[in-house]
């Protein structure tokens, strides 16, 4: 109700109570008195009208003095409250509102200037991030040094140009892509662990404790890193991220070289003294008579040139030391990386085949110089003895990780490796040696024999400061065979990834082959095959192959099944050594297997042991297929791939099944669309229900 | 790795892990073993030195020692040749560990009683393999 209809209201309420009272008063008269009806009347009349004008003339004045003012009033405060102007209120004179009007602006001056000072603070900081942004990017754009910023995902959140290029991935490298598609995961994920216990442990760190250096390498083993990370915290302290710089170690080399030179012309700084010597000395020669203070004046300069001469060595060759120390800390390295890297630059470089086999283990190392010598000494055993085939394993011992060169011959002797050690390294800046490069390690070389015609080179290096092994979060909890009840949950963990189209997915779909069924009971995997699915294309080049050796026997009736044979896998590496590589090969793609859960589930059980995790989202076309088709239909590979019209060849080869399974899945991909199936969680919830429904198979 | 892992072998009831015992006085070479045994399924213990080995055999003798030679208090001899003087530990395998590679050390071990012998450095691949093929543990 506005104010001036409740006026209104108000005032015609006290007429009619007015007009009610005169009357009966009227009444009450005329009843008691003897007047005339006429002149009650009359009376009656002259009332109302007298009543109707008093009513007129009270509504004049709350209309002009009480309800006008207040309606001009309202109307300009709501202006004031909802745009930007500036200015007083202004109501005429002559209104009953006593103070109001002032209050009102007295209200409006406080809003705007409480306004005027939000703007200017957002100015001000809007101007300080935006000169920080530009500084930062300027910094950025400037360093020589990588640098990647992550979430605690490993999602990259920024980066810079140096870091494409360190990088060697442009691809690989996008915002919100993951950063394991661009460097190896182990020494990442655990400088990261390392700084979170520091952070927990609730210790103040100190600036240099906010960072810690580690060596990674690219994915492709084409270049070792020197790298640092620190971690990114939000107001609360809650890590939020880390910042990454990296350095490619060969450009530290060229670093390392200036300072050398300048080390050099320092030392040029010896001739002055040696020169006093040496006029001393010839002096003496000369005069062989000189005696008495002037033959002990002469003496006495040798004496004092030659100890000025050995404290200037002593204090140069410790300045040296110094130096090198500073430059060159050694870290923990993964022996995979390391060797990963020699394997690929020997292959490219000599054309030699080096095999990593063993379990990986951590040491301590100047990566960059390591490798050279390894490269050094593989090439020099590789000229003479003529083999070109190495195997490399680490061992573990009391205080040392050794590294053994294995090949097929003899033994190097130790004269000859001694030469070998003593000859510049190539590719490295400032002549080092081999020998510099183990002796900086504390370490020395030898080789010896393994077995009959079989020699080793035993390369000791200093153990790691981590752990060597990480225990698990958790055991394993036992699960059923074949139907992976945890897959149930995939949709809580896939993030972002879940609400992409199915079409535009990258996958691997690959198969597994092993040596029986039961993956808790003993089994291993005796080959494992995978090829690569973009845009809906079967990308036919794109393959992964491996046989692997199993470390046990594989029964008859499995090699009947698969044809892979002890014999087969007897020189193969170990599912330690292929499972990294197969992580490598998948990066972030999604997995697809035909009954995907028997397939990780043996994969899965060698993740602790191989330090890789696969937490890739997994979709099973047996479950897609029985989604579209119905569970009365005959879901084997052979059976739907009959009904798709999918070729199949080699059919119980690994990567024969991978391809058949493939095939399937693309046509799988249309059904599903047609079925309104979009998405990777669509896809998820409908293999979850069919999950659920097993499920309660089970439990009747 | 699951901890039902190996399958047993005839001595022991079926499911349950063979026990095995590692006695080192090198902390990392220690840690290192009881993470590589207790991931290929066995039930592991330690001891940091001779004494301490022979107090946990005494409380319960596990199926096989992985036995250091060079330690303080009691070596690894010593401790081969008390438990294999004593019938009732019979049953119980030992693998020495050491870092001497020579010949006669290896004749040392075995003379005592030892049924392999593993050098330092060593193969982490090999000593699980090794561990499994004295256990009888086919061959998984």
């Amino acid at each position: 109700m506005t104010p001036r209809i409740f006026m209104l209201v108000v005032l015609a309420a006290v007429g009619v109570a007015a007009a009610a009272v005169l009357g009966g008063a009227l009444w009450l008269l005329s009843s008691a008195s003897d007047l005339p009806a006429s002149a009650a009347l009359m009376i009656a009349g002259a009332g109302v009208v007298l009543l109707f004008l008093a009513v007129a003339v009270a509504w004049a004045l709350v209309e002009l003095r009480v309800l006008r003012p207040l309606a001009s009033l309202t109307g300009q405060a709501h202006a004031l409250a909802n745009s930007r102007a500036e200015r007083d209120v202004e109501i005429a004179t002559g209104h009953a509102l006593g103070r109001l009007p002032e209050t009102v602006n007295e209200l409006a001056r406080g809003l705007i200037s409480a306004r005027h000072e939000i703007v200017k603070a957002m100015t001000t900081a809007t101007a300080r991030i935006d000169e920080e942004k530009g500084r930062l990017e300027a910094i950025l754009i400037d360093l020589s040094e990588g640098v990647l910023v992550c979430n605690l995902n490993h999602r990259v959140m920024l980066y810079n140009q140096a870091a494409v290029r360190l990088l060697g991935a442009p691809e690989q490298l996008g915002l919100g892509r993951s950063l394991f598609g661009l460097v190896t995961r182990e020494p990442i994920q655990h400088t990261l662990e390392q700084l979170q216990y520091r952070l927990r442990q609730g210790r103040e760190l100190s600036p240099t404790e906010h960072g810690t250096s580690f060596v990674c390498a690219t994915v492709d083993a084409r270049t070792l890193l020197q790298g640092r990370m620190s971690l990114v915290l939000d107001a609360h302290g809650a890590i939020t991220g880390y910042v990454l710089s990296v350095t490619d170690i060969s450009k530290d080399v060229v670093d390392l070289a200036q300072r050398d030179t300048l080390l050099r012309q320092a030392t040029e700084g010896l001739r002055a003294p040696v020169a006093n010597l040496r006029a001393a000395a010839e002096t003496l020669a000369s005069f062989p008579d000189l005696v008495g203070n002037e033959r002990s004046a002469f003496e006495q300069v040798i004496f004092n040139e030659s100890k000025a001469l050995s404290d200037r060595l002593s204090g140069l060759a410790s300045a040296y030391r110094r130096l090198i120390d500073r430059q060159w800390p050694l870290s923990d390295i993964y022996s995979a990386d390391l060797i990963n890297c020699l394997t690929r630059h020997l292959k490219e470089e000599a054309g030699l085949a080096v095999t990593m086999v063993g379990i990986p283990l951590w040491l301590h190392g100047d990566s960059h110089f390591l490798m050279l010598t390894l490269e050094h000494l593989i090439k020099r055993i590789n000229v003479h003895t003529g083999t070109a085939a190495f195997d490399i394993e680490p061992l573990m011992g009391d205080r040392n990780i050794y590294l053994d060169i294995v090949w097929d011959g003899d033994v190097i002797p130790s004269s000859v490796l001694d030469r070998w050690l003593d000859v510049p390294l190539e590719g490295a800046v400032g002549d080092r040696t081999a020998r510099q490069v183990l002796e900086h390690h504390g370490a020395e070389l030898w080789s010896q024999a393994k077995r009959p015609n079989q020699a080793l080179l035993r390369v000791p290096l200093p153990a790691p400061r981590r752990a060597q092994f990480e225990w698990p979060p958790d055991q394993l909890p036992e699960r059923p065979e074949f139907y992976d009840f945890e897959l149930m949950h995939q949709r809580e963990t896939v993030g972002d990834i879940g609400d992409r189209l199915l079409r535009e997915l990258e996958y691997v779909v690959f198969d597994t082959e092993t040596t029986g069924l039961k993956p808790s009971g003993g089994d291993e995997i005796v080959s494992i095959a995978g090829v690569r699915i973009v845009n809906s294309r079967i990308l036919a080049g794109e393959t992964f192959v491996r046989l692997i050796n199993p470390r046990r026997d594989i029964p008859t009736a499995s090699s009947r099944f698969h044809n892979i044979t002890d014999d087969m896998v007897r020189d193969k590496p170990p599912i330690q050594t292929v499972l990294p590589q197969f992580k490598a090969f998948v990066g972030d793609a999604v997995l697809v297997a035909h009954n995907a859960a028997f397939d990780m589930k043996f994969l899965k059980l060698k993740e602790v042991e191989c330090g890789v995790v696969l937490d890739n989202p997994v979709l099973d076309s047996l479950l897609l297929s029985v989604f579209i088709e119905g569970e009365e239909m005959d879901h084997t590979l052979d059976g739907i791939a009959r009904r798709f019209g999918v070729e199949v060849a080699r059919r119980h080869t690994a990567l024969g099944d991978a391809l058949v399974t493939a095939g399937i899945f693309v046509h799988l991909l249309d059904l599903l669309e047609a079925r309104g199936i979009r998405t990777l969680n669509q896809a998820l919830e409908a293999s979850e229900g069919l999950l659920e429904l097993k499920r309660q198979q089970e439990q009747l | 790795m699951a901890k039902s892992g190996p399958a047993a072998d005839v001595a022991r009831p079926k499911n349950k892990a063979a026990t095995v015992l590692v006695v080192d006085d090198e902390p990392n070479i220690v840690l290192s073993l009881k993470f590589l045994m207790d991931q290929a399924g066995f039930d592991v213990r330690v001891a940091r030195d001779g004494e301490e080995a022979l107090r946990a055999i005494e409380e319960q003798p596990p199926d096989l020692v992985l036995l250091d030679v060079m330690m303080p208090k009691k070596d690894g001899y010593d401790v081969c040749q008390t438990v294999r003087q004593n019938p009732a530990w019979e049953s119980v395998r030992i693998i020495m560990l050491t870092a001497k590679g020579r010949e006669v050390e290896r004749e040392k071990g075995i003379a005592l009683g030892a049924d392999d012998y593993i050098t330092k450095p060593f193969s982490t691949r090999e000593v699980v393999e090794r561990v499994r093929q004295v256990l009888g543990v086919n061959p998984f």
